[in-house]
């Protein structure tokens, strides 16, 4: 299963990944694949997992390959698994792969779509595949997250939040395989607002995450979120995503 | 398997099995040599799948300990078929947890071209799947790194069955009636002993691959001049390969 989590940019995103990335390092009969697609690197960072080679750096190897013109396709297509399994950095049950970002010119579009393909074969190998997208709708519209099964949306409590939430959602039932899609609401202070009613809103609600030190304190001092103790955020998570089937007890 | 025509003995290696030669002699001076040759029992269940570090048992060819790996064709009458060489631990008695790895596969087979030739032996090797068995591999730096599972040394796994199911793989190509195997896991510097085999094998296959991928044949201006100007069987293919550009073309007009 392919989970993405999208939202706004700003509204926690990247920290909902690194905390369901730990939930899902503690559930060892499952192998996970997360994979860090935001350009700026932010899940790798909160994992405190920096691979040693991005997705980008594979990319260049592959253009590489390809401009010496001395191997086939499937010459390249053997390449691109080697070259993918050492970008990889692996933490017990889960492997972390960072998209990176691309920083030279020209066009990828068949190198991209080479990777995205590989990445999606790649994912097959795994029990469950988590991408920490880029904020906003972009890599949903350019059909990067087409394979995605489910959408896990992110929002704070704004309304801008939301309204990029469902747009998300919109353009992701046209580009995606999507068979599931819920809402978590995140960095929510007044927890007894019962926001099922409250929010008016055609995505599933799952459930709020409220505002938590812990969390804050992990974010501030930048320590790895694969060290972060019980705390209500991680609490509160945890038992969405059960409820989504997301860690593995049902499927959504 | 894809069914090729029947053609003749095929020569590009010719001098490198000289230099074959020559290694598995040195080889087989040192104790820690060993050959197996019943592919019959050697068989091992198929499967696939990503082998994360904390279910490795061993992991094989990690670049910086060495790890080279070629594959060869030639005349069947100069393969030893069915052999199975090990130079080094087997995984099942290694101390380290990472071993090099070296591997020369040779392919005695009767194709009608070389190229053809080259695909149909890459996916019988490259095809290999073992249950609790994981290779990546990559043609243009010949590199080949693996790692076998806890769970399929426990229950036996050794680099003879690895060995046994390329051989009968390739042994599956239509064409290929021999098939031999010589791996190192000796240490860097055993491993580094193939390095000229390997070096001599990728020249060649780049030079082949380029004149099947390119249209022109004006050799002054190509890079693998010199390649060609070596070997005579590579030249042969170029000759082949203008006249039937020049057929193409005749009948294009």
């Amino acid at each position: 299963m392919i989970v993405a989590i999208c939202g706004k940019g700003g509204v926690g995103k990247t920290t909902v990944a690194a905390i369901t990335a730990k939930e899902l390092s503690e559930k060892k009969d499952l192998k996970a694949l997360v994979v860090d697609a935001d350009p700026a690197g932010g899940l790798s960072m909160a994992l405190g997992l920096m691979p040693k080679k991005t997705i980008n750096d594979v990319r260049k190897e592959i253009v590489e390959e390809i401009k010496a013109g001395l191997r086939d396709e499937k010459d390249l297509a053997i390449s691109l698994d080697y070259l993918l399994n050492t970008a990889i950095k692996e933490y017990g049950n889960l492997a972390i792969l960072a998209i990176g970002r691309p920083e030279d010119e020209g066009c990828y579009c068949r190198v991209n779509v080479i990777l995205k393909d590989a990445i999606e074969g790649l994912a097959e190998n795994f029990d469950i595949a988590l991408i920490d997208a880029e904020a906003g709708i972009e890599q949903v519209n350019r059909k990067v997250l087409s394979a995605v099964d489910y959408m896990l949306l992110i929002t704070d409590t704004s309304v801008k939040g939301l309204k990029v939430a469902e747009t998300i959602l919109s353009v992701g039932k046209r580009m995606t395989a999507m068979r599931g899609a819920g809402l978590i609401i995140n960095r929510v202070r007044d927890t007894d607002i019962d926001y099922q009613t409250h929010i008016n809103t055609p995505i599933e609600i799952l459930g709020v995450i409220p505002e938590d030190e812990t969390v804050k304190r992990f974010d501030e001092e930048g320590k790895s979120f694969l060290e972060i103790p019980p705390c209500p955020a991680r609490e509160s998570l945890k038992a969405l995503l059960n409820r989504a089937g997301l860690l593995g007890n049902t499927v959504p | 398997m894809i069914l090729l025509s029947k053609g003749g003995a095929l020569g590009i290696f010719d001098d490198l099995l000289e230099e074959i030669s020559r290694i598995k002699s040195e080889f087989e001076n040192r104790s820690d040599y060993r050959v197996v040759k019943n592919l019959d029992k050697l068989s091992w269940e198929e499967g696939s799948g990503l082998i994360l570090q904390e279910e490795t048992a061993v992991e094989l060819g990690d670049p910086r300990l060495g790890s080279l790996m070629t594959l060869l064709w030639c005349d069947p009458s100069r393969v030893e078929d069915g052999n199975i060489a090990l130079v080094g631990p087997d995984i099942r008695h290694a101390s380290e947890r990472k071993l090099p790895l070296g591997m020369i596969v040779i392919a005695g087979a009767r194709f009608s071209d070389e190229y053809d030739c080259y695909r149909a032996l890459r996916e019988a090797v490259y095809g290999v799947k073992l249950k609790g068995f994981m290779a990546r591999m990559m043609p243009s730096r010949n590199t080949i790194w693996c790692r076998v599972s806890k769970d399929a040394i426990s229950s036996g796994f050794s680099l003879f069955h690895l060995g046994g199911a390329i051989l009968n793989s390739l042994k599956g190509v239509g064409g290929v009636s021999s098939a031999e195997i010589v791996m190192v896991t000796a240490g860097k510097e055993q491993v580094e002993r193939i390095r000229p085999v390997v070096e001599g094998a990728r020249k060649l296959v780049d030079a082949m691959i380029k004149m099947y991928s390119e249209m022109n044949f004006d050799c002054e201006t190509c890079d693998y001049k010199y390649v060609c100007e070596e070997v005579s069987e590579l030249r042969k293919i170029r000759e082949r390969l203008k006249e039937k550009a020049k057929d193409k073309g005749n009948k294009g007009k």
